[in-house]
């Protein structure tokens, strides 16, 4: 009888609690099909919702912006019908452009004061000329189309402004560390910070994780401080945060990251697993706190076979699911085996090892 | 279970490395004279050693103990094993597997005016001579002794111990340091003496430490 109830206890042991209600995973980075798939079945009685984010929102697309009305007004500057050419242009707004489209703002411009001079008029063309120096545009391959005193006008706009002591812009933004960008440029700094910037409107973008990201003229050197409220974003921006992060090497299981896609995915419990080179890595989240964490390098059996390790491991020791004991791994058995045998081995060498027999004799 | 046990016992067993150790009497290498222990003189001048010539003919008796050291190892001067054996009983010699411990007698015909080619001799009736098969796995010193008596009185384990050497008829001893032999592959005995005047160092030497 005794014995009976027993083996109950120990069969109760190893069995695994059914979750009714399917847990949020996140996956991302290279081999996600692999990852889905090796979830698309429940692991120690726990099916997952496996969420799949967009590609890549972070990156401006490759687009064909303006193209047609910059080949047109080029067009019409060759056959000297410069209000044509610049009523194409006219229009464009290139402060808006110079945030991921800097080279485009640059045509726009380039083009803009070469149909000015060409129409005479200067102080026009010396405005436009102004906005390229302003910005710190390069000068692209449109240049070499314009006459030379165009490039000439371009020249002697920059060098005046260069002459200019550049004018502080005091940066704030609430929640503090979010990213500025000015005029399309790479993050400039990381509020609360001033930068210096030539005298002259500028396009600023203010970027933060998980919040929607502003955008704000301002002119130099009336504006002096500028001081933005973030505002959360929306889940789609934030996933397309998450990617970007992903992508610029965040680790996967690094809290910002996390937090990030709990909110990307409005989940408040999930796990997040994504490859990082030959580890599969991953993390479980809940209510604001890293549960758990886990890594595997694949090993023979692949994504697939590290994805079901790791799954395990982050739901036992999130305490999802009751830890698998020791007694039922079966690396636990193969080290005991192993470590058995040594000890035999070594113990057997002592007790019995061979004793040399030596022979004494005359040389 | 005992099965199993004398079959790792048996598999160790038959691994037992072979471990060959010389035993090199004195510390000449050339080989050209008598070693330290077996040229010693008497109060009257005359070598020990001649004791065992009749003219031309040499009759000696070499015998092998591995006297026992107790455990421990101690330095090889005379005071330090002397202090040693006192207060760890006395160094005797260890009963041989088969009680018959190694003794062999020498019988050679020399000129005894040519020293150098008694020696070469001597050492050319020792060479390859197998002392003991297998020497004991304790901490030994092995002396080294010439006697005029014939092995029969002196090889024999006599129940309690070997028999004592006859000082009269002792003619020469050596001894090595003490050691382990499973663990050094050449051995040296010798004898601490400034000059040949080294009787009373023979005799103490073959009378035990």
């Amino acid at each position: 009888m005794r014995s009976s109830s027993l083996l109950l206890a120990i069969a109760a042991c190893g069995t695994t609690a059914t979750r009714t209600a399917p847990l949020t995973a996140v996956v991302l980075g290279a081999h996600a099909g692999d990852v889905r798939a090796a979830l698309s079945r429940p692991i120690e009685g726990v099916a997952f919702a496996v969420v799949t984010l967009p590609e890549s929102l972070g990156a401006a697309p490759i687009t064909d912006e303006h193209g047609d009305e910059i080949a047109r007004a080029r067009r019409a500057y060759i056959n000297a019908d410069f209000p044509s050419c610049r009523a194409l242009l006219d229009p464009i707004d290139t402060l808006a452009l110079l945030d991921g489209h800097r080279e485009i703002a640059a045509r726009v411009l380039v083009w803009r004061v070469a149909c000015r001079v060409g129409e005479g008029d200067k102080t026009g063309a010396r405005r436009d000329a102004m906005s390229i120096a302003v910005a710190g545009l390069a000068l692209p391959a449109d240049i070499a189309s314009v006459t030379p005193d165009v490039e000439l006008l371009i020249g002697d706009v920059t060098a005046k402004l260069a002459a200019n002591a550049p004018v502080p812009l005091r940066v704030t933004a609430r929640p503090a560390g979010a990213r500025v960008s000015v005029d399309g440029r790479d993050d400039s700094c990381v509020t609360p910070c001033t930068v210096r910037l030539a005298p002259g409107a500028h396009a600023l973008t203010i970027a933060a994780d998980g919040f929607t990201p502003m955008a704000r003229r301002i002119l130099t050197p009336d504006d002096r401080e500028l001081a933005i409220e973030l505002v959360e974003a929306a889940p789609p921006i934030i996933a397309a945060q998450l990617q970007l992060r992903v992508a610029r090497g965040a680790p996967v299981d690094d809290p910002s990251t996390l937090a990030l896609a709990a909110r990307a995915v409005r989940a408040r419990q999930l796990i997040v697993l994504g490859v990082a080179g030959t580890h599969l890595v991953g993390a479980l989240y809940a209510d604001g706190q890293v549960g758990a964490r886990g890594e595997r390098v694949f090993g023979r059996g692949g994504v697939s076979r590290a994805t079901a390790e790791v799954t395990r491991e982050l739901l036992g020791t999130g305490g999802i699911v009751p830890a698998t004991p020791l007694w039922r791994r079966p690396r636990f058995w193969i080290s005991v085996v192993v470590a058995s045998a040594i000890t035999a081995g070594i113990t057997g060498y002592l007790v019995f090892r061979p004793d040399p027999q030596s022979k004494v004799v005359f040389p | 279970m005992k099965l199993g046990s004398l079959a790792l016992v048996s598999a160790f067993a038959a691994c037992s490395p072979a471990h060959p150790v010389t035993l090199d009497l004195g510390v000449t290498a050339d080989r050209d004279r008598l070693p330290a222990g077996f040229s010693c003189k008497r109060a009257n001048g005359n070598l020990m050693v001649e004791d065992a010539l009749s003219g031309s003919q040499f009759a000696m008796s070499l015998v092998v103990d591995f006297l026992d050291m107790d455990g421990g190892l101690p330095l090889c001067r005379g005071d330090a094993i002397s202090t040693w054996c006192d207060d760890h009983g006395g160094c005797l010699p260890i009963e041989v597997p088969g009680g018959v411990r190694f003794c062999t007698e020498m019988r050679l015909t020399i000129d005894p005016s040519d020293p150098v080619s008694a020696a070469a001799a001597f050492n050319a009736a020792l060479s390859g001579t197998v002392v003991i098969e297998d020497a004991p796995d304790r901490a030994v010193m092995v002396r080294v002794v010439g006697t005029v008596q014939p092995c029969s009185e002196v090889e024999a384990w006599t129940g309690t111990s070997y028999p004592t050497y006859v000082p009269a008829k002792v003619v020469g001893c050596e001894y090595s340091c003490p050691v382990l032999l499973d663990e050094v592959e050449h051995l040296t005995v010798s004898l601490d003496t400034f000059d040949q005047n080294c009787e009373q160092q023979v005799l103490s030497c073959a009378a035990g430490p």
